[in-house]
């Protein structure tokens, strides 16, 4: 299933979803989604595709939620530490910390750590920081 | 600079991708009753494709792309991408206004 009917079916994230450690996720990018990415963007079959480290990092913060109606991301830091040029298996890990806005908004800031699973050695890929400002009230558990 | 009109195929490709199929990129309807003026584009994908820009300039080297998502990015509408290796700025714009901005910062220069 995919759209976004099936989307919002899913559970929403809640503010301590967000902040919870949901321990090392692991993702398996395969030869479609190669293709994906180079179709979203554009690019021909040799593009590059370090940018499967923030569809990695997105999907390992919201771990199969969906974000709260009315949040907002207002900034995406992303260090890549290597090119990705093939698909790659890629283990994420979070970590989150809030604080309060004047207007009662949580500000929510989590790194996503990304780490590409190799069989001679893992390598570290990238870190990718998202800010998200979550409405008032979007505290309570799921 | 590189001019960028997000197609429906980029669009549906990212959604899939990165299993985001936020009404707010797909439904005109629903993207006008959360108060917006029509669909909006994906934030991570307006980084990525900034992303392939810098790439474009430095290719194999370790980089930090640090973005501020100032305003809604509208579909269906030619914005402009641009990465100035000089100064290290990047941003989006449509008509001369900001939807994003940041900085490149090489790793290891």
């Amino acid at each position: 299933m995919s759209g976004p009917d099936w989307y919002l079916q899913r559970p929403v994230a809640a503010l301590d979803d967000l902040l919870s450690d949901r321990g090392v996720v692991e993702r398996c990018f395969t030869a479609e989604d190669s293709a994906l990415l180079r179709t979203s963007l554009g690019l021909d079959e040799s593009g590059a595709l370090d940018a499967l480290s923030v569809v990695a990092a997105r999907l390992a913060l919201l771990d199969g939620r969906r974000m709260p109606a009315g949040a907002t991301m207002v900034g995406i830091r992303w260090l890549q530490h290597r090119s990705l040029q093939a698909e790659a298996a890629i283990a994420a890990h979070c970590e989150s910390t809030d604080s309060e806005d004047s207007k009662g908004r949580s500000r929510v800031v989590t790194q996503v750590r990304l780490t590409e699973l190799r069989r001679e050695g893992d390598l570290e890929l990238a870190d990718v920081t998202f800010t998200f400002l979550l409405p008032a009230g979007a505290g309570s558990k799921s | 600079m590189s001019a960028w009109t997000p197609t429906e195929e980029q669009l549906q490709a990212w959604g899939r991708l990165s299993e985001d199929y936020n009404p707010l990129h797909f439904d005109g309807e629903f993207a006008v009753r959360q108060g917006l003026d029509g669909r909006i584009v994906f934030g991570a994908l307006a980084l990525a494709r900034l992303a392939a820009v810098v790439r474009e300039s430095i290719p194999n080297q370790g980089v930090v792309i640090d973005v501020r998502f100032r305003r809604p990015m509208p579909v269906g509408e030619e914005l402009d991408v641009d990465y100035d290796q000089e100064t290290g700025i990047v941003h989006v714009r449509l008509h001369d206004n900001d939807l994003v901005t940041g900085t490149v910062e090489l790793l290891h220069p």
